[in-house]
């Protein structure tokens, strides 16, 4: 049965007259007339709820998903469902890495907690997921509007660049920059002048991938772009490029505004190396088109950032004919009255270059040794994280136990939890030992028992197999061994011995 | 040893979630010494702070649990540990006769449950009728009175208009809510409270609230005039008044043996009282049954009915033009796995038989009803749309999901698009889903947490 208009019109009017009063309306003075009011509400009422009638679907064409796929075992979706209530990040990622390397799957009914679940994570980190939602994942996400950008795997066609979105146009010039650099450079100057500058210097940014000579012409087209963030961000990536002309225009400042007087062995007596440093002119018009830039940075004076800035875009490569050994360099550097200006420039110029050898001195020899080195350089502020950034895991590891040797006995915890901070990965059983030995011997300054951020990093990166390390080695007899710490350190060998489950149960299959 | 209990199932039984964390932890085998079972009964000793382990006891006919911790939370974490280990691990516990401190419980509780039945049959003994007779007339005179001051309330706001009353503040509902407690009808309390609510929250209150006065107002009318109705009929005003029938009168009822399948279980919290509904199918009579558990402040409420699975048992049903309410007179040992129901009931035909009742009982809220085979589908791709459910039978008639319902996606993933038979409450306007069948498992819609949608079978 289906309402008739009449009804639906008696219904309306009676709700009308409800909302407003009888007392408004004249006609409902009588008592009866009120009853009868009140009747035909209560007639209607049924005769609404019993008239609905069902609709006629237009879109059924929804297809049916059926292939069968490799999910994992109940147990291992039973961790899963623990470290999704429980949002840990870090061991969804570990979930699904080791899935994924057993070509195995969530189960379906998992699929949209863990989609929601990977909303929240850093775009970084979201391919894991992508690994183990399988075919059925694909499928689902593509009938949400919210997962299907994330999710589906789109093809990227060059036709996006003139009709696509400002985020397809970048995924698609940071894919292209990897697969087809002079393809994708040729695409952002065939729309250059037509862009606007916050889209140009965010296509600049796409570039650093593939970045080559053959860049230069159109980079150097850009440091006379009319908006600073263009500029900057061109100088960046020209920085990048060793044989380029503005590197060669920084390496000739260098070589008027630094002086270099190597060790002088004489028959008695050894002279040391000595640094003069002049500093530049920043109204140099031709310095600041190169990206020099003269602004004050923290406790810095700006002769001091644009010295910086121009060693940051010198190749490093420059110094070896002041003198081949790095670390002997930079030690001089470091007595020098602008060693501020040295730290920051050359720890620029390794990140830009990514030149592990120079990381790694600038690390041991200016980072750890003082993680106040850069509290003059405000926002300019290079730091470990930065410095091993383009580290392998395991390079990544042997920068930390570097420093965890050199420094055994006297370790400042502020700057091993840079190491520790920057190596988010699973860590090896060999480096998950020494940082525990670490903490073990210098317990009185370490965090354990009062940083839970800290705790569960540790719970989160240690190699599981650390558990019986973790179970005796403390200073149980040191009075700020405490109830606390001994609860915290159950709590991650807790978590520890649950990620090893998972791992097993991973490693069963399915 | 088969054991049909599983993780699942258990968790199932947690009191809450921080009791699944710690129950976890406890199941280590190295924490647990003299694990055991029979045909009845699971047991263990588990290590705790205290130099003598906590004894720990589950009889598998309910299950009922006993712990010597000290924990006020049911069952507690040792209790559910032991499930857990027994679930997983079933070839650590050694098949023996109970020792004497799980036997002497197990005794003890037949020995109460042999007292219970035989103050039951007391109890059912026919009470004085003279007195019987006085207390209803009081009562009676009472109503009257509550139902006199209900309709001046009702008259009085319409006067006024429900503009009015939509302005004002939770207390002129509540009031009005609390002295129908008074007057003994607090069915019309209840309903009351709704219309506050509403009042205050439902952004169509205008055709809502005004068709909840219309019920009311045809429910008063109706109690007046209750002779001129049939028995069935006036069970359901009776009820819908207040008026409770005694339990011993309804297991009085002609029973109904059959294997119902637990289809879903909900529990809503209301003030200090939790109510927990439960939903069974009989495979043989193809009956509706509602099972009804409370629980006052911290009691908690009785899980001897484990959604997923089937029992025998005989059930009596209390009164009514479409009887649903239902008590479990007897059942038979342990539940079985429920076994898949395939449903060719389609959308018109619950929209049919929606109006049937509707016509036998004017106050019916909602039918329970098992839909099949029917398609959950997202009603529109657009964005923001996308947590918009229909459902959709073979010939493409579709009824709209309830807005509260959270599992679309889950059971879209799980189903693959593809057909199911759904079970759930029709209201008219909405559907709202508690669970399903796909191919051979039952999942449970209700949203639950803990264990989030789970296959079973």
């Amino acid at each position: 049965m289906k309402l008739s208009s009449n009804t639906i019109q008696q219904w309306n009017n009676l709700v009308s007259t409800s909302v407003l009063g009888l007392d408004r309306n004249g006609e409902y003075a009588d008592d009866n007339v009120r009853l009868e009011f009140m009747n035909k509400i209560a007639a209607l009422s049924v005769i609404n709820k019993s008239g609905a009638t069902a609709g006629k679907c237009s879109d059924v064409s929804l297809n049916i998903f059926s292939e069968p796929e490799n999910i994992c075992s109940q147990n291992a979706a039973d961790n899963l469902r623990e470290i999704l209530n429980n949002n840990f990040n870090e061991m969804l990622t570990e979930w699904c890495l080791i899935a994924s390397s057993n070509d195995i799957v969530v189960p379906p009914e998992y699929l949209p907690d863990i989609f929601e679940s990977a909303m929240k994570l850093p775009e970084k980190q979201r391919y894991v997921i992508q690994r183990v939602i399988g075919k059925r994942g694909q499928w689902l996400s593509l009938h949400n509007a919210r997962w299907k950008d994330v999710f589906v795997i789109k093809e990227l066609s060059e036709e996006q660049w003139l009709t696509g979105s400002r985020e397809e146009r970048l995924a698609l010039l940071k894919h292209l920059r990897v697969i087809s650099p002079a393809k994708a450079r040729g695409l952002l100057e065939q729309t250059w002048p037509e862009e606007t500058p916050d889209d140009r210097a965010a296509f600049l940014e796409c570039m650093k991938a593939g970045i080559s000579l053959d860049d230069e012409d159109f980079l150097e087209q850009s440091l006379d772009d009319k908006r600073k963030p263009v500029r900057t961000a061109a100088a960046d990536l020209l920085a990048r490029i060793s044989g380029a002309k503005l590197c060669q225009r920084m390496s000739a400042r260098v070589k008027e505004l630094i002086k270099y007087q190597p060790v002088q062995k004489g028959l008695l007596k050894k002279k040391k190396a000595e640094i003069e440093v002049t500093l530049p002119d920043i109204k140099d018009k031709e310095l600041l088109r190169d990206g020099a830039d003269p602004v004050k940075a923290g406790k810095m004076g700006q002769k001091a950032v644009a010295m910086a800035n121009i060693i940051g875009m010198t190749p490093l490569s420059f110094w070896s004919q002041y003198e081949s050994d790095i670390e002997s360099f930079i030690m001089t550097c470091m007595s020098s009255e602008f060693s501020t200006s040295f730290a920051l420039g050359f720890s620029i110029a390794a990140v830009r270059q990514q030149d592990k050898d120079w990381a790694k001195v600038l690390i041991l020899n200016c980072h750890a040794r003082n993680d106040d080195i850069f509290s003059l350089a405000g926002k300019f502020a290079v730091d470990i994280s930065d410095l091993i950034s383009f580290f392998e895991d395991y390079e990544k590891e042997e920068a930390a136990q570097r420093y965890l040797s050199q420094y055994s006995g006297s370790l400042n915890f502020a700057i091993l939890d840079k190491f520790l901070y920057a190596c988010d990965h699973v860590w090896s059983r060999d480096f998950s030992s020494d940082v525990i030995k670490a903490n073990q011997k210098e317990f009185h300054k370490c965090h354990i028992g009062y940083d839970k951020r800290y705790m569960m990093y540790l719970a989160t990166h240690l190699h599981p197999s650390i558990v019986p390390q973790l179970e005796n080695g403390w200073p149980t007899k040191s009075s700020s061994f405490n109830d606390r710490v001994q609860t915290q350190i159950d709590n991650i060998i807790s978590i520890l011995k649950f990620r090893q489950q998972n791992i097993e149960e991973l490693h069963s299959g399915i | 040893m088969g054991n049909f209990w599983t993780t699942d199932k258990v968790l199932e039984l947690s009191p809450d979630s921080a009791s699944v964390k710690a129950a976890k932890g406890l199941t280590s085998l190295s924490k647990w010494s003299d694990l055991g079972y029979s045909d009845r009964a699971v047991w263990g000793q588990c290590k705790g702070s205290g130099k003598k382990p906590y004894q720990t006891r589950i009889d598998l006919n309910g299950p009922a649990f006993k712990c010597s911790c000290p924990s006020r939370k049911f069952p507690c974490k040792h209790s559910l540990a032991l499930f857990l280990l027994y679930a997983n691990e079933t070839k650590a516990f050694a098949d023996t006769a109970a020792p004497g401190w799980v036997s002497e419980w197990l005794d003890g509780r037949d020995h109460r449950t042999e007292i219970k039945e035989q103050k039951a049959k007391e109890a059912s003994k026919p009470p004085d009728p003279e007195a019987q007779a006085k207390r209803i007339a009081q009562r009676e005179k009472k109503i009257r009175s509550g139902l006199d001051e209900i309709s001046l309330w009702l008259g009085d706001m319409l006067r006024q208009g429900l503009a009015w009353a939509h302005s004002q503040s939770y207390s002129y509902w509540n009031d009005m809510a609390a002295r129908m407690v008074d007057a003994q009808v607090s069915g019309l309390s209840g309903r009351i409270k709704k219309m506050a609510e509403v009042s205050m929250g439902d952004p169509g209150w205008q055709d809502t609230l005004t068709a909840e006065i219309g019920k009311l107002y045809m429910l008063i009318k109706a109690y007046r005039n209750i002779e001129i109705f049939d028995e069935d009929l006036q069970a359901d005003i009776r009820s819908l008044v207040g008026w409770n029938v005694p339990k011993e009168q309804v297991l009085e009822a002609e029973s109904i043996n059959d294997t119902w399948a637990v289809l879903a279980q909900q529990v809503e919290q209301q003030d200090n009282l939790k109510i927990q509904r439960t939903w069974l199918f009989g495979k043989e009579t193809n009956r509706y049954a509602l099972i009804l558990d409370f629980a006052a402040g911290n009691a908690v409420l009785e899980k001897t009915l484990i959604t997923g699975t089937q029992i025998e048992a005989e059930l009596v049903f209390y009164p009514g033009s479409f009887p649903l309410r239902a008590l479990i007179k007897s059942r038979k040992d342990n539940p079985v796995i429920v076994e898949a129901i395939q449903s060719d009931n389609n959308i018109d035909m619950l929209i049919e038989s929606f109006s049937g009742q509707l016509a036998m009982n004017p106050w019916t809220e909602s039918v329970p009803a098992m839909l099949g085979p029917v398609r959950l589908l997202p009603e529109s791709s657009l964005p923001g749309n996308e947590d918009v459910w229909q459902l959709v039978d073979s010939a493409n008639k579709c009824i709209k999901i309830s807005p509260d319902f959270k599992q679309g996606w889950h059971i879209l993933s799980v189903s693959g698009g593809d057909s199911i038979s759904m079970f759930g409450l029709w209201d008219g306007n909405y559907f709202a889903p508690l669970s399903l069948f796909y191919g051979s498992k039952y999942y449970s819609a209700v949203d639950n947490p803990i264990i989030g949608l789970r296959g079973v079978g």
